[in-house]
């Protein structure tokens, strides 16, 4: 039997990244300091992590204007979407204790 | 990873997209104000079809739409399939305003029951938008 913590994204299972990707999964984009208050993270914190997951091609980055004031929009790529559904279903199933059998090929 | 770990995750996991759920529930409000003013502006032009009705109501409208999309530029959190509903809305509203402005001027001018239910048709799309997105800002997800 496999156990379902190999289902666990590696880049998402990060505390803080799990927050901030779970933040992102509620909307179709939000506020780079918005993210910052809800994760309670420092903005250089949160820079680092987001990179993290923008490298893992997880969260897309768009910066622009309103009025005069530069803004930063965190959204999570359809990528990032399918793994957070993906390490969900997997915390899931340990907080079930579901056990997989183990493929003939593994 | 322990069982109660998992648990732990689930709960955080939760909590947050609920905070971020709430903070898109501003689209509700929009679309239900986009809704009222659909209704009065074009209850006003169809039944007092006057060019100085005309020339109060359509800067009052043009005001009201610039403010309410300033507004919506201003947050911080685009709800859940935000650009999707946004677009099915207007492009709904486009078409029945369309229409009834249309066919009103040409047909029914002054005429209240055309205008009426014109006016209430304008504004069905702006509140099922509403109300979906209420709907969405309370789903459950984690």
């Amino acid at each position: 039997m496999r156990h379902p913590r190999a289902k666990l994204d590696d880049v998402i299972h990060a505390p803080v990244r799990f927050s901030i990707v779970a933040a992102l999964a509620a909307a179709d984009q939000a506020d780079f300091k918005f993210v910052r208050d809800t994760v309670e993270v420092s903005d250089s914190a949160l820079s680092k992590q987001v990179s993290t997951l923008e490298s893992a091609g997880y969260v897309k980055v768009r910066k622009t204007f309103v009025g005069r004031r530069p803004r930063t929009y965190l959204a999570l790529t359809p990528e990032g979407r399918s793994a957070f559904d993906r390490h969900v279903q997997a915390l899931r199933d340990i907080a079930a204790g579901v056990q997989e059998p183990l493929n003939t090929t593994d | 990873m322990q069982r109660e770990e998992a648990l732990e995750a689930l709960v955080a996991a939760q909590d947050v997209n609920s905070r971020v759920r709430r903070h898109g529930r501003w689209y509700a409000g929009y679309a239900a104000v986009y809704g009222v003013l659909t209704f009065v502006f074009t209850l006003g032009v169809g039944l007092f079809p006057t060019p100085i009705t005309v020339g109060v109501v359509t800067p009052l409208w043009v005001v009201a739409v610039c403010g309410l999309s300033v507004y919506a530029y201003r947050q911080p959190v685009s709800p859940l399939r935000f650009g999707r509903l946004h677009l099915a809305m207007i492009g709904c509203w486009s078409v029945l305003y369309t229409g009834t402005v249309v066919v009103g001027a040409a047909f029914f001018p002054g005429e209240a029951w055309w205008w009426g239910t014109g006016a209430a048709l304008c504004a069905i799309p702006p509140f099922i938008a509403a109300a979906y997105a209420h709907a969405i800002a309370a789903e459950p997800q984690a």
